[in-house]
C-alpha cells in the first residue's frame, strides 16, 4: 500500500475503512453490519462495554479472524485478509490484549517470528543485536535476552507494540492496552500513541475507559451489543455523553466505604521467596491483614506481586519466613490447606484460574471437589455439582450457560465467573489478583461492591491492583511494594498520591504514614 | 577387521533407519504434530522400497521410492485427517500404524521372501577410514549412512541458527501467537508431517534394502516405536540424534554379537535389549525435565491440534 500519495488523495481516503461486518460465532451475532473508519494520523477510540464487539471488530481488521460479511478497504483500496500476515503486508498490526507472545522464547525471538525481514540466518546473538537496535529506535527497550515468562505485564505490552511498530505498521492497533499500566506508565503510552499519530500513523485505541479515550482520541466510535451507536469528533464528546453512549445511562462516581477492621486474619513475617536463578523476588516482607479490611498493594506489576500472590496460596513454598492465616501456621503448605483455610484467590489471569477447555460448571465447583457435598465418597456429586454451580454462576450473571466450554468465554465473562467463584469461596482471606483487569465501568464497579461484601463478612481482602484509582476508592490501607519489598505504608487517610506514584517506581521517600502494626 | 568391530559397523548401518525416521519424527514434533504411526510409515517405505529395488535395480531409485511411498501414505492417511482437518494426532497415528501393516503386506505378498542383489556404493572417508580401529567402524560405509548424517547435520542447523527454525519452535510452542506474529502454522505442520512421512519412508527402505536385504510382513519390528523413544532421548535435537540413534544401532545387533562372541546370554534376551532400553531411557531422562511448561524440552503445543480463531 501506497503511502507517500499526494496529501489530498490522503486525507479523502481513510486509512482504514470496514464496511457492514457482520461476525457469528455460534448462533450468537457478535457484529451485526457494523461500518467503522479511521483516518490518516487519526487516534481513534473504539469504545465499548466488554461483549460490545469492539476486539472481534479489530480481530478481523487484523486478519486474525475471518467475517461473515463485509468489506475491508485500507487506503482506499479493497483488500482480502485472510491471516495476520496479510494484514501486516499492508501495514495493519494489533497489539493483543494477552500480546500473542510466545513466553518461553526470548524478548529477541518473539520480535522476529513470522517476519520477513529477519535475516534468514538467524543466530541468537545476531537476533538480540537487532532486537536492541529496534527497541532504541522506536524508544521502546526491553531486554533482548529476557524469556517472556520472566517479564512483567507492562515490558510484555511494549515487546508487543515494539513487534508491531518494527514491522512497519502503519495503523496500529491497541487492544485495552491502559488495563495493566500504572498511571506513568499509561502517560508515557498516550506519549508513544502521540508521537505515531504525529509520524503519519493512524491508530486504533480499543477501550471502556472514557477518560482515556477523551484523553488520547481525535475520533471517538462507540459499539453496543454488536453495533455502531455513534461515531463523534472528540469535539462533540464528553465524558458523560460517552457514558450514556456506552451502557445506555448515567454514571455515577463511585465513593470509598470504611470498613471495620477486627482481629488479624493474615500474619506475614520476614517472607522470601526466590526465582530459579536465585534472585529475591520477595525480599523480607511483613505485614498483616485484619478481618473486615481491604489492604491495597500498589505497586507496577513484575515487582514481586506475582510471587506473593503464589505464596500466600501455596502454589510456591517460600524460601524463607512464616505465614499464618487465621492463627494457623500455614507456611509451606500445599494450595488445598490454603483453600481449606478459607482463602480464596482472584488469579492474576483468568487463564490461570480456570480449566478453559472444562465446562462452566465445572469451573464453578473446581476447588470444591475434595469436600462434601460436591464429593460424595469417592464419587463426584451430580446434584450438588448443579446447585452450587448454580448460585455462582446466577451470581456472575451467567445462568444457562453451565455446560459450556469455559473457553469459548469472553475475557470478561472468564474474570466474572472467576471473581465469584472466589468470592464465594472466601471465608478468612481474599487474595484478589487485579480483579477489575479489563472489566468496565458497571463490571469493575460490581466487583468492588463484591470485595466490601467479603469484608463485611468479615473476612480480610488483600486486593493487589495496578490502578490507583481502584485501590484508592476500595482500600482501607495501602501498601506499597517494589523490588520485592514493601517500601511504604498508607492509612487510608493519610495517602499523598505523588509520594504513593514515587514510591511505586522505586524512589526512596521516607514514608511509613501510619497503617500496619502501628494502626493494628 | 575383527569380529567386534564388523559388529559395530554393522549398528551403524542398522542404525541408520532409526535415524532417519526419527529425524522426520523430531521435525515434525518441532512444529508440535506427533505422529506416532511411524511404524506404519517405515513398512510402506520397506515394501516400496524393495519392490522398487527389484525392479530398478537402483539403490538411489529405491530409497526414493520409500520416500515417496511414505510421504504419500502419511500426507493421505494422516495429514488430511489430523492436520489439516483437526482430528486427534494420536488416534489417526494409531490407525496409520494398522493401516501400514496390512497394505504393505497386501503390496508386496508376491516379493516377500525374495532375494535381493543390489549393489549399494561404499564410501571410504578421506583420511578419517584410515584412523586405528574406528576407521572401519565409522568411515567405511554404504551412501545412505552418511546422506543421514548430512540431513541432520542440516536440520540441526536449520532449527538452530535460522528464521525459519526460530518460526517453526513458535509454531511448536504457541501455534496460536505464532500465527498472531504472522507464521502459516497450518502450511508448515502439513509440510512438516509429510516430510516425516518421507524421512520414515526412507528409513524404512534402508531397512528392507541395505539392513535386512529382503522384505516379509512386519519387517520393522517395532522400530518405528523405537524411532519415536529416540525422539524423546534426542531432547528433539537433530545433533544429538547422531549418537542416540547409534546406541540403539549397537542394541539392535547385541543378538548376533552375543553369538558371534559367544556370550552365554540367551540370544532372545538379547533381541528384547532394544526394548529395554527403550523403555530404561524413557525412564531415565525424567518426565519433568521434558515437559515442564517453563524450561521443558518438549514441544508445548505437542499434539495440540491448531483451530485459528479459538480463544
Amino acid at each position: 500500500m501506497t503511502v507517500d500519495s499526494p496529501s489530498s488523495d490522503r486525507e479523502r481516503c481513510p486509512a482504514l475503512q470496514l464496511q457492514g461486518i457482520a461476525k457469528r460465532f455460534g448462533p450468537q451475532l457478535a457484529l451485526d453490519a457494523v461500518d467503522f473508519e479511521v483516518g490518516q494520523a487519526e487516534v481513534h477510540g473504539l469504545l465499548g462495554e466488554n461483549g460490545a464487539g469492539k476486539t472481534t471488530l479489530m480481530n478481523i481488521a487484523s486478519g486474525l479472524l475471518r467475517m461473515d460479511e463485509g468489506t475491508i478497504s485500507v487506503q482506499g483500496q479493497q483488500v482480502n485478509l485472510s491471516s495476520p500476515a496479510d494484514a501486516f503486508a499492508v501495514g495493519i498490526g494489533m497489539v493483543h490484549q494477552n500480546y500473542r507472545l510466545v513466553e518461553r522464547m526470548t524478548v529477541a525471538q518473539n520480535l522476529h517470528i513470522g517476519w520477513s525481514e529477519t535475516p534468514r540466518l538467524a543466530s541468537s546473538k545476531a537476533l538480540q543485536r537487532h532486537a536492541a537496535e529496534l527497541g532504541e529506535r522506536f524508544e521502546l527497550a526491553v531486554d533482548p535476552a529476557a524469556r517472556i515468562s520472566d517479564l512483567s505485564i507492562g515490558e510484555r505490552q511494549r515487546v508487543a507494540i515494539l513487534r508491531t511498530v518494527a514491522r512497519g505498521a502503519r495503523l496500529l492497533i491497541l487492544d485495552e492496552p491502559t488495563a495493566v499500566l500504572t498511571p506513568q506508565e499509561a502517560a508515557s503510552l498516550f506519549k508513544i500513541i502521540r508521537a505515531m499519530a504525529a509520524d503519519g500513523r493512524s491508530v486504533v485505541l480499543i477501550s471502556h475507559k472514557l477518560n482515556e479515550v477523551m484523553q488520547v482520541a481525535d475520533r471517538v466510535t462507540v459499539l453496543r451489543h454488536g453495533k455502531r451507536i455513534a461515531s463523534l469528533p472528540r469535539g462533540e464528546c464528553d465524558v458523560a455523553k460517552l457514558a450514556r453512549l456506552m451502557i445506555g445511562h448515567d454514571i455515577v462516581p463511585e465513593r470509598y466505604l470504611a470498613g471495620e477492621p477486627t482481629d488479624t486474619v493474615l500474619d506475614v513475617e520476614s517472607l522470601v521467596a526466590l526465582s530459579d536463578d536465585g534472585r529475591r523476588l520477595l525480599d523480607n516482607l511483613s505485614f498483616s491483614v485484619r478481618r473486615g479490611e481491604i489492604v491495597g498493594v500498589a505497586g507496577v506489576s513484575g515487582n514481586g506481586q506475582s510471587e506473593l500472590a503464589q505464596v500466600l496460596t501455596g502454589l510456591q513454598a517460600p524460601a524463607e519466613g512464616v505465614i499464618s492465616v487465621a492463627g494457623a501456621d500455614l507456611t509451606g503448605s500445599a494450595p488445598v490447606e490454603f483453600i481449606k483455610a478459607g482463602v480464596g484467590h482472584i488469579a492474576e489471569h483468568h487463564r490461570r484460574g480456570l480449566a478453559t477447555t472444562e465446562t462452566a460448571q465445572m469451573n464453578a465447583v473446581i476447588k470444591d471437589v475434595h469436600v462434601p457435598p460436591i464429593r460424595r465418597g469417592p464419587f463426584l456429586n451430580r446434584r450438588s455439582i448443579r446447585t452450587v454451580a448454580e448460585g455462582i454462576l446466577d451470581a456472575a450473571n451467567l445462568s444457562g450457560r453451565a455446560g459450556v466450554r469455559v473457553a469459548t468465554f469472553s475475557g470478561g465473562q472468564m474474570q466474572r465467573l472467576m471473581v465469584h467463584r472466589e468470592v464465594a469461596a472466601t471465608s478468612s482471606l481474599l487474595v484478589a489478583m487485579y480483579p477489575t483487569r479489563g472489566l468496565d465501568v458497571a463490571a469493575t464497579e460490581h466487583v468492588h461492591d463484591l470485595l466490601r461484601d467479603v469484608r463485611a463478612r468479615g473476612a480480610g481482602v488483600l486486593l493487589v491492583s495496578e490502578d490507583l484509582n481502584e485501590l484508592l476508592v476500595v482500600s482501607d490501607r495501602i501498601l506499597v511494594i517494589y523490588d520485592g519489598q514493601i517500601v511504604g505504608q498508607f492509612a487510608r487517610d493519610q495517602v499523598d498520591r505523588d509520594e504513593l506514584g514515587l514510591l511505586m517506581g522505586g524512589a526512596k521517600v521516607g514514608a511509613d504514614r501510619g497503617g500496619g502494626e502501628a494502626v493494628s | 577387521m575383527s569380529t567386534l568391530q564388523a559388529s559395530l559397523a554393522a549398528a551403524v548401518v542398522a542404525a541408520t533407519p532409526l535415524l532417519y525416521a526419527a529425524l522426520g519424527e523430531i521435525l515434525n514434533e518441532r512444529v508440535g504434530v506427533i505422529d506416532i504411526g511411524l511404524e506404519g510409515i517405515m513398512l510402506m517405505g520397506a515394501v516400496g522400497g524393495f519392490i522398487f529395488a527389484v525392479k530398478s535395480n537402483s539403490a538411489p531409485v529405491a530409497l526414493l521410492a520409500g520416500g515417496g511411498a511414505g510421504a504419500l501414505f502419511t500426507l493421505i492417511a494422516f495429514t488430511l485427517p489430523a492436520v489439516v482437518m483437526g482430528a486427534s494426532q494420536v488416534l489417526v497415528g494409531f490407525a496409520l500404524w494398522f493401516l501400514g501393516i496390512g497394505l504393505s503386506a497386501q503390496v508386496g505378498s508376491s516379493y516377500a521372501g525374495l532375494p535381493l542383489q543390489l549393489h549399494i556404493g561404499v564410501v571410504k572417508v578421506p583420511l578419517l577410514h584410515s584412523l586405528p580401529w574406528i576407521g572401519p567402524i565409522f568411515f567405511e560405509q554404504i551412501w545412505p549412512v552418511y546422506l543421514g548424517v548430512a540431513i541432520c547435520l542440516a536440520a540441526a542447523f536449520v532449527c538452530a541458527r535460522t528464521r525459519h527454525g526460530l518460526n517453526m519452535k513458535a509454531i511448536g510452542d504457541d501455534p496460536a501467537s505464532a500465527f498472531a506474529a504472522g507464521v502459516a502454522v497450518k502450511r508448515w505442520q502439513a509440510f512438516y508431517s509429510v516430510l516425516g512421512g518421507f524421512l520414515a519412508g526412507i528409513g524404512g527402505a534402508i531397512l528392507s534394502v541395505a539392513v535386512l536385504h529382503h522384505w516379509g510382513d512386519q519387517l520393522t519390528a517395532g522400530r518405528g516405536f523405537i524411532a519415536l523413544a529416540l525422539v524423546i532421548f534426542a531432547a528433539w535435537r537433530p545433533l544429538s540424534l547422531l549418537w542416540t540413534s547409534y546406541l540403539f544401532g549397537v542394541c539392535l545387533v547385541l543378538s548376533s554379537l552375543g553369538q558371534a562372541q559367544g556370550w552365554s546370554i540367551p540370544s532372545p534376551i538379547l533381541s528384547m535389549a532394544p526394548y529395554l532400553f527403550t523403555v530404561l531411557i524413557l525412564v531415565l531422562r525424567g518426565w519433568r525435565a521434558l515437559y515442564s511448561n517453563r524450561g521443558g524440552l518438549a514441544p508445548a503445543a505437542l499434539g495440540v491440534p491448531f483451530i485459528r480463531g479459538q480463544r
